[in-house]
This record gives structure tokens, C-alpha cells and sequence, in this order.
């Protein structure tokens, strides 16, 4: 039984999203990892060339079903400084208070996520009726609970419903109180302490070499987050921490986690007490702007960034890089020499999202491709004229 | 007559057990959960499926191990908690068959030609070892307070004030051998996809979940058994239900352990059953 090659994915119950994960193993422990990606390419980028600025806003939304708010405010972010259109404070307020919620039902999710892959299935269904409770938020703001189509180039759809702060204030405090429970409980018990402790070890000196981002780099002790470092909208307007530890381990990545979540909870009440009393522009189509520019928000899981190119009111080049594709390199490293019953809890501390992931991938008969930006463009992009003969 | 139809119904009665011990759980766990009778249906809907083609598991062990499985585990029944077949050394039979019975766990999970199976059967020999000594140590404990060897001779109200210490022992090795965590590394879904039954399909797994069913009737029953014994039914029918619900709020409120975590804490149970048994002895 010695030397096996083991298949996790791209079906498995420890993965949310399909990957595979080929898993050489010693025994019990592992020898080397092979991920290979690809399951849900859908060619974004290209899909978005050629849009119209107004339009491409939607197919920017729809990257990500988890970081959906994220992916629009950075797209957002970037036309906007290329095209000078300058926003006034109450949509900035707003696409904060958006985002802040994202990281809420994103980092609530996650939780759950990490207790069912230890095989705590209660902390799971817990984490999960809290974050019902955002979605209630959002389901009365937006009218949708995962996918909230509010956001327009300059200007937002709907303002916040009229006395919606107790309706808000109530599921954040019902949200803070539960979560510190949950906090608790991860930091506490003894036997989730003694899984995920030592498992998944990166040192900060690691994390700055793989240009970690997010709460994965925050605890290792690298003081990374955009919020603060280069802060978007609202940002500069409200008070919080950035939470690091120094340990480095899946249980530091959890706790650095729920401690964002309260955080995020203080973010939204500053937000909603603040909320400035102007109105919303009227959103208009952009037909003639030209520029280019980057945006970056910081995401649940770390940095989004994108760049845009404007041509006559239509996107010429779209490049995004989601923070998934910074944090999931290190996995192969972090997985060797733990053993098989670590993999879950290694995977799932990473909090990877391959819906954000996968755009410049090709998996073509049976063979992976993998590609940079020119040769991706030049095989599969390239318009290929036509030869005309004036014979 | 009563002892019979105990006897004939384990089956029901042990399914019956499971739906109410799902609903337990997802009542704990804030969800409303299956009907009680989801179990039978289960069971129903696995036989009239067919069995997977895949070569690997066109092996003797393969068809026959499940079966076998879940009549050792019926076979147990006849001895606890009534003495239906009762003959000299009938309690070393019994420590045997329950051995028995992990190790054709074992080998439904080898002949299932699956490095998950086999990953699960590796996990579940590694535990073995330790907790099946342990259990051994456990259940000589008792065979030398009542000085019988003979389970329809074993005292009526039970050896829980002789032997409390075997109280904690039986339970831990009850949470392991049910499956239960944070014991429940040799299944595990989430890292081996329940290790020996990933292959399994159709009627094969139909006595997979029977043989389970019942063995976690079989403990719920054999431990309120040895510690406070069968005098009144009435109590101990009670006692039974009190394990099935002591056994679901274990597996709702703990994470589960690692192979190597695992067998750590059980290396402390044998510790804990020698000192039982040599305490009992001395």
C-alpha cells in the first residue's frame, strides 16, 4: 500500500468548486501534489473585449457567485478612473456598505465550510443560518439575495430602503453575537485546536515571496489589505483594524476570519450612521469615453484587481487578476509532508474560488494547456483574416 | 417467545433507531430532517437497484463480505440482551464476533479495489489494534466480577458500582466502533468519502447500512446491558434510548480526530482498561 496516487476532485465533498487535486501519497503522508484546474474556464476576459462599458458591467458581475459585489466594484473602480468620472459620497458609502456585507457572507460561509470539512456538520448548519441573515439584508436592498445588479458607472440603481437601519442593525447584531460564539468555539475546542494547529504552516517570509493577499497573508503576519494600504471609496472615512496573527497556520487563517467579521459588523454600522443625504445621480450610458486605468478592491479572500482598456465607449482589453490566483500557487508547497487527513483542512484554509480562478485555461483533448497572456492571445484570439486574392 | 421476536425484529428495530437518531440530529442541528421511517426506504430503494459493473469489483470478497457482515451482526442478537443460545464460554463467542465484524469491515474495504476503500480499511486495522485490546480488557473485567462465563448467568441488575471506570471505556470504544466522532476517522466523508463503502452500490450497500444500523442497536443495547443489567425491561428500554440519544448529541457536538489523534487518545483507553482490569483483579 505503499506510493498511491489519490484523486481528490473534481468531485469530492471537500471541494466546493470542481478541481483536481493528485495527491501522490507515502503511506499515510503526502509526497507530492498536483493540482490541475480548468473545470469551469469560461474564456471572461475575452467575452469581455469588445463590450460596451455599460454592458460589460454585467458579464463583470457574474465572474463570481460568492465575490460578486467585489468583481463589480473593482470593474467599477478601474472605468471609472479611466473615464475621470468622478462619484459623489453617497454611492461611495454605499458600494462600501455592499462590499462590507460580501466579506460578512463570504467569511460566515467559510466557517461553516471548515467545520464540515473537520466533520463538524452543527457549526456548519450554525455559520450557515447567520449568513441567511445577510442574505436577508441584501434580499432587501438589492431584491436578490446572491446576484444584486445595483451598481451603475457613476451612479448606484436604488438608495437604501427607508427605515431599513433597524431591520439592518438587528441581523448585524444578531450576526456579531452568534459569531463571536462560533469565534470561541474555533478558538477553544480542543480537538478542532489539535486539527487545524501546525497544519498548513506558511511563514511570513513565505507569504511575501508568493505575494500572498488576504486574510492567508494577514496571518502570516504580512499586514497586506488594500482598505488601508491604497483605500477605495468610503474606506477613508471609517475606522477599523487590520487583523494579523503571526502564526501562519490553518487556526491563525481561521481566527484572523472571524475576527474580520466583527470588524466588517462595526465597518457597516459606521457606513449606515453616516450615510450622507444626497442623491443618487442618474445613471447614463457612456458611449464616447476612451481611457485606461487599474481598480482594486479588496475582496474576501484578498486583492481583486483589474484593468481595463476604453476605446469609443468599449472595452478594448479587460485583464483581471482575482486573489485566488495569488493564494492557490502555495498550495502544492504547503500540502507536502502533512498527511491525507490534512488536505481538507490545507484546501479549505485557503478558501479557494475557482469561479474567480479560471480564465486563462485550456483544457483541450484531455491535454491541459497552460498559457500566458500573448500565447493564450495568439492561438486562440487572433482573428484570423481571411486571405482575399484580387486575382 | 419475547426473547424471538426481539430477535426477528433487530433489523426493525435498529432501522427504526437510525431514523429517530437522524431526527435527533437535525432537531440539534436547527433542520427539521428526514421522516422516521426515511431508513426503510432507503433500504427499500438500495435493493431494487442494480450493482455497479466496474471490473474491479467483480471479486468473491466484494459480493460476500456485506453479507456476512450483516449476519454476524444479527448473530449477536441472539445472545444479548437475551440468552436465546446459551452455552459454556457463549461471552467469548461474543467478543469474538464483535471483533468479527470490524474486521469484515475491513475486508469489504480492501476487496472493494478502491484506494479510498483501501484507505478507509487502513485507517480502520491501525484503530483496530488498539481499541478491540482495549475492549477485550474491558469485557475480562466483567467476566471476573461475575465469575461467568455464560451470558444467560450474567447478574440481572447489572456491574456498573463494581467496575465504573469500564462505564467511560465502553463508551469510547462504543464511539469508535459505531463510527462516531470525533471517532470516526476510519469513514471520514470528507477527506476518504467513507473509505470501504465509496464502491459499494445497490443491494451490497443496502447490508452495508443494515449491518450498521444494527450494530449501533447491538452497542446501544450491550452497554446499558453489562452496566445495569436487564432486571426491569422497562428501565432498560429506557437506558437503550438514553444511548441513542447520548451516542447523536456525541456525533452533533465534536469534530472529528486525525488517524495518528486517534489512536493517541485509544492508546490512553488501554491504558485506563488495564488499570480496570488489574484493579478489579487485585
Amino acid at each position: 500500500m505503499h506510493n498511491t496516487t489519490l484523486p481528490i476532485g473534481p468531485q469530492h465533498p471537500s471541494i466546493k468548486e470542481p478541481m483536481c487535486l493528485r495527491i501522490r501519497l507515502d503511506g499515510n503522508n503526502i509526497e507530492n501534489a498536483d493540482l490541475r484546474l480548468g473545470y469551469v474556464h469560461r474564456g471572461v476576459e475575452k467575452i469581455l473585449e469588445g463590450k460596451q462599458v455599460d454592458s460589460a458591467l454585467y458579464v463583470a458581475e457574474r465572474i463570481c457567485g460568492i465575490c460578486e459585489v467585489s468583481h463589480t466594484a473593482a470593474y467599477l473602480s478601474a472605468v471609472e478612473s479611466a473615464m475621470n468620472i468622478s462619484i459623489n459620497d453617497k454611492v461611495k458609502y454605499l458600494r462600501t456598505f455592499l462590499i462590507e456585507l460580501e466579506r460578512l457572507h463570504s467569511h460566515l460561509m467559510w466557517s461553516g465550510f471548515l467545520a464540515h470539512e473537520i466533520g463538524y456538520e452543527t457549526l456548519f448548519m450554525y455559520s450557515w443560518r447567520e449568513r441567511e441573515r445577510i442574505l436577508e439584508i441584501f434580499d432587501k436592498y438589492t431584491g436578490g439575495r446572491v446576484h444584486h445588479n445595483v451598481s451603475k458607472i457613476g451612479s448606484n440603481k436604488y438608495d437604501l430602503p427607508e427605515n431599513s437601519k433597524k431591520f439592518i442593525f438587528d441581523r448585524l447584531d444578531a450576526v456579531a453575537k452568534h459569531a463571536e460564539k462560533y469565534r470561541r468555539e474555533f478558538e477553544k475546542d480542543n480537538i478542532i485546536k489539535a486539527r487545524l494547529e501546525n497544519v498548513g504552516v506558511i511563514p511570513e517570509k513565505e507569504a511575501k515571496r508568493y505575494c500572498l493577499v488576504g486574510p492567508i497573508a494577514r496571518a502570516s503576519g504580512y499586514k497586506v489589505d488594500v482598505r488601508k494600504d491604497n483605500p477605495y471609496f468610503a474606506f477613508d472615512q471609517v475606522d477599523f483594524n487590520v487583523i494579523t496573527r503571526n502564526e501562519g497556520d490553518a487556526w491563525a487563517r481561521t481566527l484572523v476570519r472571524m475576527d474580520e467579521i466583527q470588524e466588517s459588523v462595526n465597518i457597516i454600522k459606521q457606513l449606515i450612521n453616516n450615510m450622507p443625504n444626497e442623491k443618487l445621480p442618474k445613471p447614463e450610458l457612456h458611449m464616447n469615453a476612451s481611457g485606461e486605468a487599474v481598480g482594486h478592491v479588496e475582496a474576501p479572500r484578498g486583492e481583486n484587481f483589474y484593468y481595463v482598456k476604453i476605446n469609443s465607449g468599449y472595452l478594448e482589453r479587460a485583464k483581471i487578476r482575482t486573489p485566488t490566483l495569488n493564494n492557490i500557487i502555495i498550495l502544492e508547497k504547503i500540502l507536502k509532508g502533512y498527511e491525507l487527513g490534512d488536505v481538507p483542512v490545507i484546501v479549505g484554509s485557503l478558501d479557494p474560488c475557482f469561479g474567480c480562478l479560471e480564465r486563462i485555461m485550456v483544457a483541450k483533448d484531455k491535454k491541459i494547456e497552460e498559457h500566458d497572456e500573448d500565447s493564450f492571445r495568439k492561438k486562440y484570439c487572433e482573428i484570423q483574416k481571411p486571405e482575399v486574392s484580387y486575382d | 417467545m419475547t426473547e424471538w421476536v426481539f430477535f426477528v425484529a433487530a433489523p426493525f428495530i435498529a432501522l427504526l433507531l437510525q431514523g429517530i437518531r437522524r431526527k435527533l440530529n437535525a432537531r440539534m442541528q436547527n433542520r427539521i430532517g428526514p421522516p422516521v421511517w426515511q431508513p426503510f426506504l432507503d433500504v427499500i430503494k438500495l435493493v431494487q437497484k442494480g450493482k455497479s459493473d466496474s471490473e474491479g469489483n467483480l471479486n468473491f470478497f466484494f459480493v460476500i463480505a456485506p453479507i456476512i457482515f450483516f449476519i454476524t451482526t444479527w448473530v449477536m442478537f441472539l445472545f444479548v440482551p437475551f440468552a436465546i443460545w446459551s452455552f459454556e464460554f457463549d461471552f467469548l463467542l461474543l467478543i469474538y464476533l464483535t471483533i468479527l465484524s470490524g474486521g469484515l469491515y475491513v475486508l469489504a474495504g480492501f476487496a472493494s479495489d478502491s484506494p479510498l476503500g483501501v484507505h478507509g480499511a487502513m485507517r480502520e486495522m491501525i484503530t483496530m489494534v488498539v481499541y478491540e485490546t482495549s475492549f477485550t480488557l474491558c469485557l475480562f473485567t466483567f467476566i471476573v466480577i461475575s465469575g461467568t462465563l455464560t451470558l444467560a448467568n450474567y447478574p440481572p441488575e447489572g456491574l456498573l458500582l463494581q467496575a465504573p471506570l469500564a462505564a467511560v471505556i465502553l463508551y469510547l470504544i462504543g464511539s469508535i466502533e459505531l463510527k462516531i466522532t470525533p471517532f470516526d476517522t476510519a469513514e471520514a466523508p470528507t477527506e476518504i468519502l467513507e473509505g470501504f463503502s465509496t464502491e459499494f452500490s445497490g443491494a451490497g450497500l443496502a447490508f452495508l447500512e443494515l449491518g450498521d444500523a444494527m450494530k449501533f442497536l447491538f452497542f446501544c443495547v450491550f452497554i446499558p446491558f453489562l452496566l445495569f443489567g436487564t432486571g426491569n425491561m422497562w428501565l432498560f428500554a429506557l437506558l437503550v434510548l438514553l444511548f441513542v440519544f447520548i451516542f447523536t448529541f456525541s456525533k452533533v457536538t465534536t469534530p472529528r480526530f486525525r488517524v495518528d489523534q486517534v489512536v493517541q487518545v485509544y492508546f490512553v483507553v488501554l491504558i485506563l482498561a488495564v488499570i480496570n482490569l488489574a484493579w478489579v483483579i487485585i
